[in-house]
C-alpha cells in the first residue's frame, strides 16, 4: 500500500507540488493524469524516492520513505520505478540489463533465467537480445526498459509514461495485459503516469488528475467518468480539465468556415 | 621419487636452450681471445671480451629468474586455471602438488649449484682479465679477493632465486594478506630514511636482516595459505553479469549506489591511518622548505574540491544557491553535512603551514604533515556515505553520468 501525505514541492521556488494526499490499496493500478507539465513525473520522482519532498511523507508499506537506511532497502526492495526516459549505458546487451536489473532484486537465478526469455519473447525482442541496446531503435528501447521493470517482481511497481516512447501496438498489448494479470492475479500495486486518458483507461482502476500541482481528483475511472457526465475518460478529462478546449474548438471552425 | 625429481629440475627444453646460448655467447668469447687476444691486450681494448663474460652472467641470472618464477606458478592461488583444475581433484592439502612444488626445495641445490659454477668460472675469468690484473689463475687463486670472487660467485644464483621467489611469492600472496603492501613499503621507506641519516653500511645491514624475515613471512604465509586451500577453492562464487546496469535501477535498487571512489574511500577508512602514515614516512623523505609547504596548500585545495566532486556524483538538491537565497534558508543540514570533511581538510592543512611559518615547527616535518593531516581528515571524516545517500534529501540524477 502507497500513502501519500500533504506532498509539496518546489523547484528553486517554483512550486511544483501542492498538499498533495492519497493511497494506493494494493492490487490496484493508478493511473495519473493530467495535462503536460502539472507535475505528474515529479509526483512520481517522489513517490520513487530520486527526489525528497520539500515537505509531506510518503508511506509504502507503512514504511515511511528516506527515513532510515533500513526502511528504505526494505522499501527499494518491493518497488520498482521506470523513468519515462531510460538512460542506459552504451555497450550492455539487451538480455544482460533485463537479467542484471532481476539479479539486483534478488530474483532466483533459475527463475530470472526463464523469466526473462519469456519477456524477451513477448515483446518481440528475443532476435536482438544479445546486442547492445545502443542500437535499439527507441520502441525497442522502451520494451527493454519494460522488461527490465517486470523483470524485478518487485511488488510495486511505479512506471512513468510507459505506453509513450515509440511503442508498437503489439508493444502496447503486450505491457497492457501484464499489467492488467499482475494486479488482478498477483496482488501487485502498479502506478503509473500518462497524459493519455485513453490509453490508461483500459488498466487503470483508479485515476488521479493532477492540475496545478493540485488533485483535482481522485476516484475510480467509472466514478470519474460518471462525475463528469461523460462516456469515455478521455471526455471527463477534457470537460474537468479543459473544460474551454470544445467551445475554442467550436469558435475556430466558425472562423474558418467563415475565411 | 624419481617423477618428484623431475617436476623440481627446469624443463629439459628450458635447460637445452640455456645451454645452446650459453655455448654461443662463450664460444665467441673464445674465439675472439683466441683470434684477438693479444692484439686487445696491447690495445688495453679487453672491456669486449669483459662485456661478453658479463652477458653470460645476466644469461645466468635470467635463467634463474625464470627459474623461480616457474617455481611461484606452481603454487595454485599464482594460477588461477590450475587452481579451478585442482578444485574438481581429489588434491588435500597435505598431499604433494600433482606438478611440482611451490617453494624452494633441497633438490634445487643441483640446477642452482650449476649456475654457480659457471657463474664463478666466468667470475675467475673476468677477475684475472688484464689490465686490472695480468696475472695466471694460479696465481690469483691466492689471493683472498679471489676467494671471496668464488664464494660471491657460487651463491648468487641461489641468492636471486631466494629474492625473486620471495618477490614473485609475496606478489601472489599480497592481496590475501591484510597490511602486507603497506608494511613492506613502510621498512623500505624507514630503511631509506636510514640510509641518509645513518649512512649506507647500517641501511644495508637492516635491509639484508628484514630481507631474510621477509623471505621466511612470505614462506610461512604461503605455507598458510596452501593448508587452507581447500577450503578456498570450494568456495562457490555467483555468478556476476558484466555491464553497468541503468543509473534509474543501480541508484534506486535494493543495493545502494555507491560513487567508486567514495567506495574505496570508506571500505579502506579502518586503514587510513596506516595509510596516512606511511604517507607521512615517504613524503619526509625529500627536503623540505616552506615555499613547497605553501604549494602543498594548493593540492589539499584540489584534493578538497575533488572530495565535493565526488559525493556531488549523480545527486544534487533541489534547492540551488539562488533558492536557499531568496528563502533564507541557507544550510540544509541534512545535505549539507558532507560537504563539512572538505572543508575542515583547508583549515587543517593551514595548522602546521603557520606553525612553520612562525618557526615553531620545521618545513621538513610541516610539508608531510601539511599534506597528510587533510588527507586523513577527508577520509575519515564525514557522514556514512550510504545512510546519507538513503535519507538525506537528495536528488538523484537519473541522466548519463559525468563520469561515464
Amino acid at each position: 500500500m502507497i500513502q501519500v501525505s500533504g506532498v509539496y514541492h518546489h523547484f528553486g521556488l517554483r512550486p511544483i507540488l501542492q498538499d498533495v494526499s492519497f493511497s494506493v490499496e494494493a492490487g490496484r493500478t493508478l493511473a495519473i493524469i493530467g495535462p503536460n507539465g502539472m507535475g505528474k513525473t515529479t509526483l512520481l520522482n517522489i513517490m520513487a524516492g530520486v527526489s525528497s519532498p520539500a515537505e509531506g511523507t510518503i508511506l509504502i508499506n507503512g514504511r515511511l520513505r528516506r527515513s532510515t537506511v533500513e526502511d528504505e532497502l526494505a522499501i527499494r526492495q518491493k518497488t520498482l520505478f521506470l523513468p519515462a526516459e531510460l538512460w542506459i549505458p552504451s555497450g550492455i546487451t539487451g538480455r544482460n540489463l533485463v537479467l542484471g536489473v532481476g539479479e539486483v532484486w534478488g530474483v532466483p537465478a533459475r527463475r530470472l533465467f526463464e523469466h526473462a526469455e519469456r519477456l524477451l519473447k513477448v515483446f518481440q525482442l528475443d532476435k536482438i537480445a544479445d546486442s547492445a541496446v545502443s542500437g535499439y531503435s527507441t520502441g525497442q528501447k522502451k520494451k527493454v526498459g519494460l522488461c527490465s521493470a517486470l523483470i524485478s517482481e518487485a511488488s510495486i511497481l511505479l512506471l512513468d509514461e510507459p505506453f509513450s516512447g515509440g511503442l508498437d501496438p503489439a508493444g502496447l498489448t503486450a505491457i497492457k495485459q501484464i499489467l492488467k494479470q499482475l494486479t488482478s492475479h498477483q496482488d501487485r500495486t502498479v502506478v503509473l503516469t500518462s497524459p493519455v486518458p485513453e490509453l490508461v483507461e483500459e488498466v487503470a482502476d483508479d485515476v488521479l488528475i493532477l492540475d496545478e500541482g493540485r488533485v483535482l481528483k481522485y476516484a475510480s475511472v467509472a466514478d470519474v467518468i460518471k462525475d463528469a457526465g461523460a462516456t469515455t475518460l478521455d471526455e471527463a478529462l477534457r470537460k474537468l480539465i479543459f473544460p474551454e478546449t470544445e467551445s475554442q474548438l467550436r469558435d475556430y471552425f466558425v472562423q474558418e468556415s467563415i475565411t | 621419487m624419481n617423477r618428484w625429481y623431475r617436476q623440481v629440475m627446469p624443463r629439459r627444453s628450458h635447460v637445452l636452450l640455456f645451454a645452446l646460448l650459453l655455448i654461443l655467447l662463450d664460444s665467441t668469447t673464445g674465439a675472439i681471445w683466441l683470434a684477438w687476444g693479444k692484439w686487445l691486450i696491447e690495445a688495453e681494448a679487453t672491456d669486449v671480451v669483459r662485456i661478453m663474460l658479463y652477458a653470460s652472467h645476466v644469461l645466468c641470472g635470467m635463467a634463474t629468474l625464470l627459474f623461480a618464477l616457474s617455481r611461484v606458478h606452481q603454487f595454485p592461488l599464482a594460477n588461477p586455471s590450475y587452481k579451478q583444475w585442482l578444485a574438481t581433484t581429489p588434491w588435500s592439502s597435505h598431499q604433494r602438488l600433482p606438478f611440482g612444488p611451490w617453494q624452494p626445495v633441497i633438490q634445487d641445490i643441483i640446477p642452482l649449484g650449476v649456475l654457480g659454477v659457471i657463474c664463478a668460472l666466468h667470475g675467475v675469468i673476468t677477475f684475472s682479465l688484464p689490465p686490472d690484473r695480468v696475472v695466471s689463475l694460479s696465481v690469483s687463486a691466492l689471493s683472498p679477493e679471489w676467494w671471496w670472487l668464488m664464494c660471491v660467485s657460487v651463491l648468487l644464483p641461489a641468492l636471486v632465486f631466494c629474492g625473486v621467489w620471495a618477490i614473485a611469492g609475496f606478489c601472489t600472496v599480497m592481496p590475501h594478506w591484510k597490511h602486507s603492501a603497506s608494511v613492506l613499503l613502510f621498512v623500505i621507506g624507514v630503511v631509506i630514511h636510514l640510509g641518509i641519516r645513518l649512512g649506507l653500511p647500517e641501511a644495508t645491514a637492516v635491509a639484508v636482516v628484514c630481507a631474510v624475515v621477509g623471505f621466511v613471512l612470505v614462506y610461512r604465509k604461503m605455507q598458510r595459505m596452501m593448508r587452507t586451500l581447500p577450503q578456498v577453492m570450494n568456495e562457490t562464487q555467483l555468478v556476476k553479469i558484466d555491464g553497468k546496469l541503468a543509473p534509474a535501477f543501480e541508484m534506486l535498487s535494493p543495493r545502494p549506489y555507491r560513487n567508486r571512489v567514495i567506495a574505496i574511500l570508506e571500505d579502506t577508512r579502518p586503514r587510513a591511518l596506516e595509510f596516512c602514515l606511511l604517507l607521512f614516512v615517504w613524503l619526509a623523505l625529500p627536503p623540505w622548505e616552506l615555499k613547497f609547504v605553501v604549494i602543498v596548500g594548493t593540492i589539499v585545495c584540489v584534493l578538497s574540491l575533488a572530495r565535493i566532486a565526488v559525493f556531488a556524483d549523480r545527486t544534487s538538491s533541489h534547492l540551488g544557491l539562488l533558492a536557499r537565497w531568496h528563502s533564507g534558508r541557507f544550510i540544509v543540514p541534512e545535505y549539507d553535512r558532507v560537504w563539512l570533511p572538505s572543508l575542515a581538510m583547508n583549515f587543517v592543512w593551514s595548522v602546521p603551514v603557520l606553525l612553520a611559518i612562525a618557526d615553531m615547527l620545521s618545513p621538513q616535518l610541516a610539508g608531510p604533515l601539511a599534506l597528510v593531516a587533510p588527507i586523513l581528515v577527508g577520509w575519515i571524516c564525514g557522514p556514512d556515505s550510504e545512510q546519507w545517500f538513503l535519507t538525506a534529501p537528495v536528488e538523484y540524477r537519473l541522466g548519463a553520468a559525468r563520469s561515464k
